[in-house]
């Protein structure tokens, strides 16, 4: 139990630390030197170091989302097994639970976005709204397989402990499929590349950083937090796939070869 | 309300072939989950309170990319919203869309007019209805007026029903 509190704990603090190294490794590919792997903290505390410039169209819904977009990853954070261990907290149908807690942030997001009234944000919600229901489709999909090979609808009976070693001999050929499944909905969920790109400023281009451009200060801190997380989230469920082995953090072998996309 | 049920099920009225424990566990877990999540939110909103203590909090426009004067006719709508989202399940909601192409290099004025067409609306009328209602004019002859064949039909149902009772 306390091991997985601290692992929770360790969750939230590293999850921009992977980001970073996502930075790093594209800047890699690309030939350049690229950011310093701690970046993403240095932009946190800048961020929550600075004020705020609200729109006059915006109402306290603009205001709660990036709150409710952190507090519902976090709270998805308890019931994920990290690298093997036991989540914090889990029961049966917990998956179930998590992805709708996940929905409950989008749609706060979407919600602040439509608050700002601006054109360009509703094109992002617009967006964030479609690209999901094709990916909630397949995670349920996903989590309809586990459940005739475990028996089970909880995170932790999929992803702790020996499991995923025993998914990949019982039924190795689907899960290959799974993966790489998981994989597109991670690209997807998370804004990456040939989804979205993070990296890009041009509004129409974008999904996740149009819906945010009004937000500023903390609250800016607030959503990043969450996106650091969300990729946290899907990356530690795919990494446990990938390399099911009783390792320490196979965490960081995941974020390398996923950021080489 | 579980002390109810199982009050209830106390009287052995034979309502106890329904598992309400399972049930019970479920809703129990997804309250915690939910209490977890409403902990987080007002641990962070205090957090954010704090965040902003003696900040500097300024208001403007939204951010609009020289976009600085719209009007209520250049909203993006509901249908926007949908637009993407329609398009994809366009064989579940077919998207009638009325736009004269516009003709020549200053064209005149234009309109744009879209209906999502309701398919259950479409295909009831034309599959259902029109067969049931096409059906039942054909038996109109069966209601004819005569009050004495009305009183034989009855008769009738008896007969039949002694048959069957």
């Amino acid at each position: 139990m306390i091991e997985s509190v601290m692992l929770w704990v360790f969750a939230l603090v590293s999850a921009p630390l992977f980001a970073g190294i996502i930075f790093k490794v594209k800047a890699f590919f690309g030939g350049r030197r690229g950011s310093p792997l701690l970046i993403n903290y240095y932009t946190l505390i800048k961020l929550i170091k600075k004020g705020s410039v609200y729109s006059s169209s915006t109402t306290f819904v603009f205001k709660l989302g990036p709150v409710v977009n952190l507090g519902t990853i976090v709270t998805a954070l308890f019931f994920l097994p990290i690298a093997g261990h036991a989540p914090v907290l889990s029961f049966n149908g917990d998956a179930i639970f998590v992805l709708y807690l996940l929905g409950l942030a989008r749609f706060f997001t979407i919600a602040a976005a439509m608050d700002t009234a601006s054109p360009f944000e509703g094109m992002g919600a617009a967006r964030e709204a479609y690209f999901p229901i094709i990916c909630e489709a397949s995670i349920f999909m996903i989590l309809i397989l586990f459940y005739r090979l475990t028996g089970d609808l909880t995170l932790g009976a999929f992803l702790s402990g020996g499991q995923p070693f025993g998914l990949w001999q019982t039924a190795g050929p689907p899960l290959l499929f799974v993966v790489i499944a998981l994989f597109i909905i991670l690209l997807t969920e998370n804004a990456r590349v040939p989804v979205d790109d993070p990296a890009t400023h041009l509004e129409l281009t974008m999904i996740h950083e149009v819906m945010v451009l009004d937000h500023s200060g903390p609250d800016l801190a607030f959503i990043e937090m969450g996106a650091f997380l969300k990729l946290f989230f899907y990356s530690a469920w795919i990494a446990r796939l990938i390399l099911p082995f009783e390792l320490a953090h196979p965490l960081l072998n995941l974020l390398l070869f996923s950021a080489g996309w | 309300m579980f002390l109810a049920i199982k009050a209830v099920a106390a009287l052995g009225l034979d309502y106890g072939r329904i598992p309400f424990e399972p049930f019970a566990h479920y809703s129990a877990a997804i309250t915690l989950g939910a209490t977890l999540f409403l902990a987080a939110t007002l641990l962070l909103l205090a957090l954010r309170r704090m965040f902003y203590q003696g900040k500097p909090i300024g208001h403007g426009g939204t951010w609009g990319c020289g976009f600085t004067q719209p009007t209520a006719r250049m909203q993006y709508t509901g249908s926007s919203y949908a637009a993407s989202i329609l398009a994809f399940f366009r064989p579940a909601a077919p998207l009638e869309e009325i736009h004269p192409p516009v003709a020549g290099l200053f064209p005149r004025e234009t309109h744009y007019h879209s209906h999502v067409h309701d398919i259950v609306e479409r295909h009831l009328n034309c599959l259902v209805v029109v067969p049931i209602v096409r059906l039942f004019d054909r038996l109109r002859w069966i209601q004819h007026g005569d009050i004495h064949l009305y009183i034989g039909y009855i008769l009738l149902a008896i007969v039949v029903l002694l048959f069957f009772v």
